[in-house]
């Protein structure tokens, strides 16, 4: 077995400190419940025993409710490990799942490009609740099984050493055994798996191309296709039913010897007069107690390898450092972001390419030597082709990345030198779309922050006109929004952003503006809230269309991540050969979508 | 208080329901059902012999020869126990994938008998669920009811036995057990809520997770980390409180019950034989005999109420399979041809798919359109009032901007979607089902996405219709593909679709060309091709076509015969000429148009000639200018 059972250890001591209280009493429980059980069988002698002897009546009634009060308990102690066990580890894992959370929160753009949502969910999710068994099932199962059996032994040992020999000895046996049939059946299981996977997957691909199939007139060839996979999931399942029951039968013809055994023993020594009757079943009784322990020992052996595969998933997950790094000695100055007042921007000679750990091979650069620079309050208009480099240029400023060469300035502060939170508290997104979450229209607007009140969120969304959406929502605020877009048209959804944005109140604003034509009502109110956003703020737009090309101070044309044109609006206008004036010319809608 | 609902009328009871699956292979049920009886009266045997054990011991009081071969006789016991299970399990296996396949069977069938833009009424992953996890549900319960009956018998010969012993003990520890088969039922059905609140909770994590790692940009730049943690910690503590509250209720209450009831039952027996085992009436060995029963005799108990429950879930299950068989759609069907018999191929030789025949109506001279309409349930948007005519050999083509109804119209026609009203004449003949009527011989059909699937490229384009190697290349040079085929490894042989090699836009909608064109239709429909085709690729695809539709008119007219099979290349039936309706808005497809109907808003806004058109509909020259 390949476990890696120091860092388990690490992991599940480091988790599971917290919740000491909660494991002591999980302790006790077990302790009573193997004491319990082993106690049991002990009282059944003394009731056989007195039953041949002469001891009154009365002792034999007091026995026997003695054995239900005891085996009654142990079931109860047994019951609540169970579930102190499940409690702990949920406790305990919940908090590794947040800690994983955090971690992957915080990691760069260049990680989240390769991991998807998808992803992510087996990740935090999937692999830890693998780890959960393995901390529940760990100490309660195993532990638990593994003392309860070596007490039986123990006990055995005490009423007579040949017994306590025959018994180690058949533990042994059906261990080794088990274990051994045990794999015997997994590539079935597997092969099983893998027909349902395929029926599956044949499903998925007829109906979605029911079209393809009822044009060609192929419905019987799909028939007879289904045929063919119902009929491989058949000889699956069949060899599957099969060799699965190997470990069953196994354990059947196995229990049947340490029955046979423990009679035998048991007889030989009642023979030689070392034993009495009641002691020959006692034995008879731990023997059953030993035989259904090995079996819970041999399952609970691979839900641990399966664990453990988990654990290395997660340490993984928790070494991949993030490439951007927090400034380990911040600028002094940077405080002075923090005032509620527009910034000044600078890109200085700024290249960048993205860096794939995959391809190992250098990178086409996406922005090869940018450089302008935006006054506080100016408003600057970026314009180029789908895959000129705007969007990583803006992203080079929340430090979504971090430039190749070159430096991005704030206030004229190297933005590597400022605090992650504060540099991004001050610089605020408009996006095109607007990712929702299941959650209320409070929750989607402030990202569930509690501390903005409704008050304020009401009246940004009306002077956003977004009160007539608002009032149309069953429970205002309190509206619960689907994922994805929420059924929201693209106006409103570019609103909302607005509106995240306006909650937040930067001093600089990039803004990716809606390509897609909206309808004249809201192409207005859109206009309404770029005219509100701009007040006192400084701001970067991707422009799509030529209304907000003409608020623009200064108008940036990027081609192919290199600057092909920069400079004031109205000088590149004066100029009837510069691009920014052919632009007009052509419709800027034409060319740059 | 009228106690029919419309559902009523539309389905049977779960109970009918299982009564029919039960009858597909009477001989193999009967025999399932008959194996179960030693199956489980065989788990008798090691308590009996277990009892002659302590009896001879409590005379003897040493081990004797007797003792010696009761003692191999227990080991041999176990062996006929596994080979008898071994029958069994295997009869199940039989019983369970046979009744599987049948319900599949009808299901997939169905499905491929509606109209095939409009017939599922969920998602495909939704309708997964219910052909896979349905099914197995119902098949897994059978499975279970079979063993239950087993059971049954093992706990009615148990009690005979234990009675016969002693009568008294016998009734006293009958009755914790019926308690318990009732606290199992209902608790069953309480953790199935529980489970499904369970279910509920990871749902919402998992959609949270999903939603913030799609959102991760967003979060960072609204520096909202902490907060989301916050809403993260909390439906991570709500999941786990409903994950306890299952675990508290299957755990502690019924897992705890049954082991509680078995050691309060051997207690029981301690108090009421305390006097008997002593005068020696009850011995050791019959104690032996009444712990092991009775704790198999519980689990039958626990079982008995956990069926009870689940037979309530099977219920839903059926609702689920018969809601998916669509029983209201046209054509309608009783919702219990779910349950009809056939032959489910899970031995034997697979069916034949049989090549498509052409009868004598089948050549195309001429297809009118009269007054469709459809509309789109819940919206406005659909096609109205279409009135066209096709002559045999036109090639015609639709025009129109986004979102004026082409591909509806397309679908309408072929029946991919169930018109609304109005007639389709073929040859003058009224068409019924439209859905059934446009398939090859007759009609072939490339939609705007089309799909492979993940198998060989030359199943991809035959979809099981036998044809020669010339007839294949003859369809894949018209569909302009042999170039894209020298740069497969495999040729036709290389594994294509969502599994295998990924092939680009183009390359997919020219494979399901050449899936078209080897069904040598009459009528040829393509779906807009300019979406994933560069102007060259559909230029050159519009021209080998009239090569194609010229040679097979040449080659019908050589051949003096048309009786063998049209499906291959050398031979033909005469009087050949594959009639072409085609959307587009190419100016190289246009200008090739014997005949254009221009679509505005789902309706005709004008039709005829290239040149007419251009001087008389507006529309027509927006599209013309637009278009490169």
């Amino acid at each position: 077995m390949n476990l890696p059972l120091g860092s388990s250890i690490t992991l599940l001591a480091k988790y599971l400190r917290p919740h000491w209280r909660k494991v002591t009493v999980l302790g006790i429980l077990l302790v009573a419940n193997i004491g319990l059980q082993l106690l049991n069988p002990q009282i059944l002698r003394r009731f056989i025993d007195s039953a041949r002897s002469t001891q009154p009546m009365n002792d034999l009634i007091w026995i026997s409710i003695f054995f239900v009060l005891t085996a009654v308990l142990g079931n109860i102690a047994s019951g609540l490990a169970t579930y102190m066990g499940e409690d702990v580890a949920w406790s305990a894992t919940n908090q590794l799942r947040s800690d994983l959370a955090q971690h992957t929160l915080a990691l760069d753009m260049t990680f989240h490009k390769v991991h998807t949502a998808g992803e992510m969910i087996e990740r935090i999710d999937g692999d830890v609740t693998a780890l959960s068994n393995f901390f529940s099932q760990f100490v309660v199962k195993v532990l638990g099984t593994f003392v309860l059996m070596l007490g039986v032994l123990i006990v055995m040992y005490i009423e007579d050493w040949r017994i306590g020999a025959a018994m180690t000895a058949y533990a042994a046996l059906v261990l080794i055994v088990l274990r051994q049939t045990k794999s015997i059946a997994v590539p079935h299981f597997k092969a099983q798996r893998q027909a349902n996977a395929d029926i599956s997957a044949f499903w998925e691909e007829r109906l979605s191309g029911l079209e393809d199939i009822r044009s060609s007139g192929a419905e019987a060839y799909a028939m007879r296709q289904q045929f063919n996979f119902m009929r491989i999931l058949f000889r699956k399942n069949v060899r599957a039913a099969m060799f699965g029951r190997i470990l069953f039968s196994s354990a059947i013809i196995l229990f049947s010897i340490g029955n046979a055994t423990a009679i035998a023993t048991g007889g030989y020594l009642l023979g030689l007069g070392a034993l009495t009757l009641g002691t020959v079943y006692l034995i008879f009784d731990y023997t059953g107690t030993l035989s259904s322990n090995l079996r819970v020992i041999t399952e609970q052996l691979d839900d641990l390898q399966r664990a453990s595969a988990g654990i290395e998933r997660v340490g993984e997950l928790l070494n991949i450092q993030s490439r951007i790094q927090e400034p380990h000695n911040p600028s002094a100055a940077f405080t002075k972001i923090v005032e509620p007042l527009p910034l000044s921007l600078r890109f200085e000679h700024v290249s960048f390419a993205y860096d794939d750990n995959e391809s190992g091979e250098d990178n086409a650069p996406v922005l090869q030597d940018i450089s302008f620079a935006l006054a506080p309050g100016a408003v600057m208009g970026l314009l180029g082709r789908t895959g000129s480099g705007k969007t990583t240029l803006t992203r080079l400023l929340f430090r979504f990345y971090d430039p190749v060469s070159g430096c991005v300035t704030l206030n004229d502060i190297d933005v590597r030198h400022m605090p992650l939170k504060d540099l991004r508290k001050r610089v605020g997104l408009v996006t095109q779309e607007v990712q929702l979450f299941q959650a209320s229209v409070r929750d989607n607007l402030t990202f569930f922050d509690a501390g903005i009140s409704d008050e304020r969120i009401l009246r940004t969304l009306s002077e956003l006109g977004l009160d007539e959406w608002l009032a149309r929502l069953p429970k205002g605020l309190g509206t619960e929004l689907e994922s994805g877009n929420g059924g929201l048209s693209a106006g409103e959804a570019q609103l909302l952003a607005f509106a995240r944005v306006f909650l937040a109140d930067p001093g600089l604003v990039v803004m990716d503006e809606a390509s897609s034509r909206l309808d004249p009502a809201t192409e207005q109110k859109i206009e309404r809230a770029v005219d509100r956003l701009l007040q006192g703020r400084t701001a970067l737009i991707i422009a799509h269309h030529l209304g907000t090309v003409q608020r623009a101070d200064d108008i940036l044309i990027l081609e192919d991540g290199r600057t092909i044109e920069y400079g004031p609006r109205l000088d590149l206008i004066a100029k009837p050969d510069s691009r920014f004036s052919q632009l007009l010319r052509t419709g800027l809608e034409e060319v740059l979508v | 208080m009228s106690a029919t609902t419309p559902k009523s009328n539309l389905r049977i009871s779960a109970f009918q329901a299982l009564w029919q699956l039960a009858r597909f292979k009477p001989g193999l049920f009967s025999i399932d059902l008959l194996m179960q009886v030693p199956r489980q009266l065989a788990f008798l045997i090691p308590g009996l012999i277990i009892r002659e054990c302590f009896n001879l011991l409590t005379q003897n009081a040493r081990v004797t020869p007797t003792l010696g071969w009761f003692l191999l006789l227990l080991v041999a016991s176990g062996l006929v126990r596994v080979s008898v299970i071994y029958i069994s399990a295997w009869l199940d296996q039989h019983v369970q994938n046979y009744i599987g396949a049948l319900m599949r069977k009808n299901l997939f069938g169905r499905i491929l008998q509606l109209p095939g833009a409009r017939a599922l009424p969920y998602s495909p992953g939704e309708t997964i669920t219910r052909l896979g996890g349905d099914v197995t549900e119902i098949t897994t319960f059978v499975g279970e009811f079979l063993q239950l009956f087993g059971m049954a018998c093992y706990a009615a010969v148990a009690f005979a036995i234990m009675a016969s012993i002693d009568r008294t003990v016998a009734l006293w520890v009958a009755m914790p057990l019926l308690i318990v088969t009732v606290i199992t039922s209902f608790g069953t059905l309480r953790i199935q809520g529980y489970r499904r609140e369970t279910r509920r909770a990871t749902g919402r994590l998992y959609a949270f997770i999903a939603e913030t790692f799609s959102a991760v940009q967003a979060v960072q730049v609204a520096v909202a980390e902490k907060p989301i943690l916050g809403q993260f910690n909390k439906l991570g503590e709500v999941r786990r409180k409903t994950v306890l509250k299952e675990r508290l209720f299957g755990e502690l209450v019924l897992n705890s019950l049954s082991d509680s009831v078995t050691n309060l039952n051997a207690g029981i027996i301690l108090f009421l034989i305390a006097q008997s085992f002593r005068s020696g009436q009850f011995t050791l060995g019959d104690f032996s005999l009444f712990v092991s029963y009775l704790a198999r005799v519980t689990d039958f108990t626990f079982n008995l109420g956990r069926t009870f429950a689940r037979y309530k879930q099977i219920d839903v299950s059926f609702d689920r399979l018969f809601r998916l068989m669509q029983p209201e759609a046209q054509p309608p069907v009783p919702a219990a041809q779910l349950l009809t018999h056939g032959p489910v191929y899970l031995r034997g030789e697979l069916p034949v798919v049989q090549a498509p025949v052409r009868a004598a109506g089948d050549q195309l001279q001429r297809l009118e359109v009269r007054n469709l309409s459809y509309h789109y349930p819940n919206s406005a948007r659909g096609i109205a009032q279409i009135n066209l005519t096709i002559e045999r050999g036109q090639f015609v083509v639709i025009t129109g901007r986004i979102g004026a109804g082409k591909t509806t119209l397309l679908r309408t026609l072929l029946g991919l979607l169930p018109k609304d009203s109005g007639e389709i004449l073929w040859n003058g003949t009224l068409v019924d089902a439209p859905d059934r009527f446009f398939v090859p011989p007759r009609a072939a059909y490339t939609s705007q996405v089309p799909r492979l699937f993940s198998d060989t490229l030359r199943d991809n384009i035959q979809l099981g219709l036998q044809t020669d190697q010339a007839a294949m290349g003859e369809a894949v040079r018209a569909a302009v593909l042999e170039r894209d085929l020298e740069g497969l490894e495999r040729r036709f042989d290389t594994l294509v679709g969502p599994r295998g090699v990924k092939l680009s836009g183009g390359q997919i909608q020219r494979t399901a060309a050449a899936r078209m064109f080897i069904r040598r239709a009459d009528l040829l429909v393509f779906d807009s091709l300019s979406s994933a085709l560069d102007v060259d690729t559909e230029r050159i695809l519009w021209e080998r076509l009239d090569e194609l539709r010229i040679e097979n008119e040449e080659l019908r007219k050589e051949s003096a015969d048309g009786t063998s099979n049209f499906l291959n290349s050398q031979v033909s039936t005469q009087n050949f000429k594959a009639t072409c309706l085609v959307v587009s808005h190419r100016k190289a497809a246009l200008r090739r148009a014997d005949h254009i109907i221009v679509l505005h808003e789902g309706r005709i806004e004008a039709q005829g000639k290239l040149d007419e058109l251009l001087t008389t509909s507006e529309e027509m020259r927006h599209l013309w200018r637009t278009d490169p």
